[in-house]
């Protein structure tokens, strides 16, 4: 409730900006055919929206391919005139609409196999500064691991958004919840993390 | 609102509530808010350790984010198919500029040059033409450099390989693959599945299964499906036509993605082409990837192009592509391994090799060259074969019904009411209950109530004490968090927002606020049960408890309802305790609970539409007995809306235990 009143006056006053996209201004700015303007943004977001759709559902090849169709979808509807203020929560948005739809097994999603766990837990060893640091390292990754596999589907999905850049607001597009929601499934993701990792 | 951030940093011994603190870090805040929560947090080292802290939990997920998946969640194919795709819709919509339409992948290529939008277009185009077609080359060149040639590869694959069979006891080789069939001439038509193999070398028995739309069935080996009998068809359609193309090109039906199958197959070829490239897999790992492609015209049935990806570091094969040549356009079969594992047949359950009648396990035939499997025994019986036993420990994986099953002790230990217990499933199939209680006894209680499943293969269990969860952070070299000071919700006689009309009701100070407290704490036990609620719907996906067996079902159900009925007479006495003090001269009407519910959807939408309607309810009901918030929360307690409100979740609550 606190969090709900104090995030309602911050989300209503006019100072706070929370729509951080450029790209799609400085776009407008330039004379690229449509085609041209969407290759340019999938550049620019293809990677971030591809993890994020394999961080929460998995299936890497599939989230490739959504992560294309999200793009497409985001070419059609420009094409037909529509008006988007924000590319990038639109195609985050897009995307994860699609992954709803499509894959439909965000429940539990494993970060990473044993394989490339494996394989990460070797590079550690091979690259770190000193062993004790390596070692405090791969423990950490170790407990953030498995810390983020405990995470309910919709903290999964608001942390991953949130270390793709996305503010508050968008989240909330993105996954149509209220913006307080957003608040509070963020503060209990830290609040997790926090205590799960740091004591 | 400035009143409570006031009351909340500014007092002697009071902080803000950490979800501030968030806010701030994250810029949400309003400028007024954050310059006062800066002003705070400059006077107060509790508050700056605090924020840092948050600070540091966020460097971690950047530093994971970064460090760990960020180099490997690259994408499998490499964007390959996005420029044709945009080209052809850009062609369909027939808006295709001049420029793109002459130079589309070039221009695409360019684009992040601001390439277009220079002057003299054409010149730089063409020059970047020569460039591009240039440096192409030269990549192409790189990229293709054999490394090894396909023999040696082979060769080294295949004695990797068996150096691993070797090393292991009566070994059994555990392949899991996802299986993606598609076909050339229709792009939607696309099969994906996951297919299990366990190969016991020493009898050359085989044991198979495939996970197809979430449910995992076994297959029975018997003889390959000439006819299309009623058996054949129960057998994935896509693992005849894949065994059909193995067999038809001398390649290995239970060992397809290995290096002896793709030599069998090269080895039968007359002319073809090849080449070794060095390649990656899914999360970055160097790879070597070799494309044989048969020389001159190919029969149908046959494949027209195969690639092997190997790890390099291995040579272990992790991918196996096949394109084959079909009426109807060629058909794609992609094997991705997923899980490779040699044990010993001495850590496997011997009934794995066992066929049965196990209503879960499918009677469908398998294209197959091992010797029969020995028959059935006697004592493969129902109980003996349940999944629990068939697949013991590294492959068995907890099922959406074991959850529940521990959702229901958990429930009937008293622990699914907002103590730091939890029961989830990883992805390595296991069943996680993990939690930290205040006392030995407490412990005790839970580890009791969970003893019916504790032995189960999948499921793990760590139970600690504080005490306990404290000291092994010490060990680990963290330390202990300082006590909690938060204020977060308190009574306060003195700044309550229903101040006056407890006065005007009661005839004490004392009164008022034991009936405050008496409120904010009914509604609070309400919410733990509807918090239990909430976490049952979203503890399972919509398929999954549309799957669930009707046992599993019931359990869940009857843990709903049972929550249900808690915060129905917490909610009604609520009320009734309000009633005199801020609706007197009200009079009772029937609220209806909305829908009639018939099915699991019909729950999940229920108890939604509940939570959402409880958090509102007990949001009026904090406001009103604790701090101040200001004059529209005062009014909201004593407003008909609120009434209804607590009369609609009742209702709700009332309408989710009647669910058939």
């Amino acid at each position: 409730m606190l969090l709900q009143h104090i995030l309602r006056k911050a989300t209503t006053g006019a100072a706070v900006e929370v729509c951080d996209d450029t790209e799609t201004l400085r776009l407008k700015q330039e004379t690229l055919t449509l085609e041209q303007k969407v290759t340019r943004y999938f550049e620019q977001w293809r990677d971030p929206v591809h993890r994020y759709m394999v961080a929460v559902f998995g299936h890497p090849a599939e989230a490739e391919e959504i992560t294309q169709e999200a793009f497409l979808q985001l070419y059609r509807s420009l094409r037909a005139g529509q008006q988007i203020s924000n590319a990038r929560a639109w195609v985050f948005r897009a995307a994860h609409n699609l992954g709803v739809n499509r894959i439909k097994s965000q429940q539990f999603v494993e970060l990473l196999d044993e394989d490339s766990w494996e394989e990460l837990r070797r590079s550690l060893q091979d690259t770190g500064p000193n062993p004790e640091q390596k070692l405090l390292q791969q423990e950490k990754f170790s407990r953030l691991r498995a810390s983020i596999a405990r995470l309910t589907p919709p903290e999964r999905q608001c942390l991953h958004l949130r270390t793709k850049g996305l503010r508050y607001r968008e989240i909330a597009e993105v996954l149509d919840l209220s913006t307080t929601a957003v608040a509070e499934t963020l503060y209990r993701v830290i609040d997790k993390l926090t205590k799960e990792n740091n004591g | 609102m400035d009143k409570l951030f006031q009351n909340n940093i500014s007092e002697e011994g009071e902080h803000p509530p950490r979800e501030m603190l968030l806010l701030c870090v994250d810029g949400e805040l309003a400028p007024r808010e954050a310059a006062q929560l800066q002003a705070h947090l400059e006077a107060c080292w509790y508050c700056r350790v605090r924020t840092k802290k948050i600070e540091e939990a966020i460097a971690d997920i950047i530093e994971f984010d970064e460090q760990v998946l960020k180099p490997r969640f690259t994408p499998p194919n490499g964007w390959r198919s996005f420029d044709r795709q945009l080209s052809l819709q850009a062609t369909e919509s027939g808006n295709r500029s001049l420029l793109s339409k002459v130079f589309g992948p070039l221009g695409r290529l360019f684009s992040t040059t601001r390439f277009f939008s220079v002057p003299r277009p054409l010149f730089r185009v063409v020059a970047a033409l020569l460039v591009a077609v240039l440096v192409g080359a030269i990549a192409v060149r790189l990229k293709r450099e054999p490394v090894v040639s396909a023999s040696e590869l082979l060769k080294n694959a295949t004695d990797s390989q068996a150096q691993q069979t070797l090393a292991t006891t009566e070994p059994v080789v555990y392949q899991k693959l996802q299986v993606r069939r598609s076909i050339a001439q229709a792009s939607a038509s696309q099969h994906l599945m996951s297919w299990e193999i366990w190969n016991d070398q020493a009898r050359a028995r085989v044991r198979q299964s495939v996970t197809d739309d979430g449910r995992r069935r076994f297959l029975r080996a018997v003889a390959p499906p000439e006819n299309d009998n009623m058996e054949a068809t129960a057998f994935p359609e896509v693992l005849i036509g894949l065994g059909q193309v193995l067999l038809a090109n001398h390649m290995d039906p239970q060992r397809p993605l290995s290096p002896a199958s793709y030599q069998a197959w090269r080895s039968s070829l007359g002319q073809k082409q090849e080449e070794v490239m060095k390649s990656r897999l899914a999360g970055g790992i160097d790879a070597f990837t070799l494309r044989t492609v048969p020389a001159g015209p190919v029969e149908m049935g046959r494949i027209t192009e195969a690639v092997m990806v190997v790890r390099a570091r291995d040579w272990h094969p992790g991918e196996l592509r096949l394109r084959v040549r079909a009426e109807g356009g060629d058909i794609e079969y992609e094997l991705t391994e997923i899980t490779f594992e040699v044990v010993s047949m001495s850590v496997l359950s011997p009934e794995i090799f066992l066929e049965q009648l196990e209503q879960q396990v499918a009677s469908v035939p398998v294209v197959t060259t091992a010797s029969p499997p020995p028959a059935p025994t006697l004592k493969a019986t129902r109980d003996s074969l349940h999944p629990s036993s068939l697949i013991p420990h590294p492959f068995v994986a907890a099922t959406a019904e074991l959850e529940v099953e521990i959702l229901r002790l958990l429930n009937q230990a008293g622990a699914d009411l907002g103590e730091q217990v939890s029961a989830s499933r990883t992805g390595d199939g296991l069943l996680r209950v993990e939690g930290i209680v205040e006392t030995n006894e407490r412990e005790a209680d839970i580890l009791r109530s969970l003893e019916p499943v504790i032995n189960h293969p999948a499921v793990r269990v760590e139970i600690k004490t504080v005490a306990e969860a404290v000291a092994d952070e010490r060990r680990k070299g963290n330390e202990a968090p300082p006590p909690a000071k938060e204020q977060r919700v308190e009574i306060q006689s003195d700044s309550m927002a229903a101040e006056s009309e407890l006065r005007s009701y009661f005839k004490s100070n004392d009164e008022a606020r034991q009936f405050a407290a008496r409120m904010v704490s009914r509604s609070q036990r309400a919410m733990r049960h509807l918090y239990a609620m909430k976490r049952l719907v979203n503890q399972f996906s919509a398929e999954e408890l549309h799957s669930l067996g009707p046992e599993a079902r019931a359990k869940w159900l009857a843990l709903i309802r049972s929550h249900a009925r808690v915060y129905q007479q917490e909610i009604a006495e609520l009320r009734q305790e309000l009633r005199p003090v801020f609706f007197p001269s009200t009079s009772e009407t029937a609220t209806p609970g909305g829908p009639e519910i018939t099915n699991m959807a019909g729950v999940v939408s229920a108890v939604e539409r509940l939570f959402e309607l409880g958090l509102a309810n007990d949001g009026v009901i904090l406001s009103a007995f604790t701090t101040s918030t200001g004059d529209a929360t005062i009014t909201a307690i004593k407003t008909g809306a609120f009434r209804q409100s607590l009369l609609a979740a009742e209702a709700l609550a009332a309408r989710l235990q009647s669910t058939p």
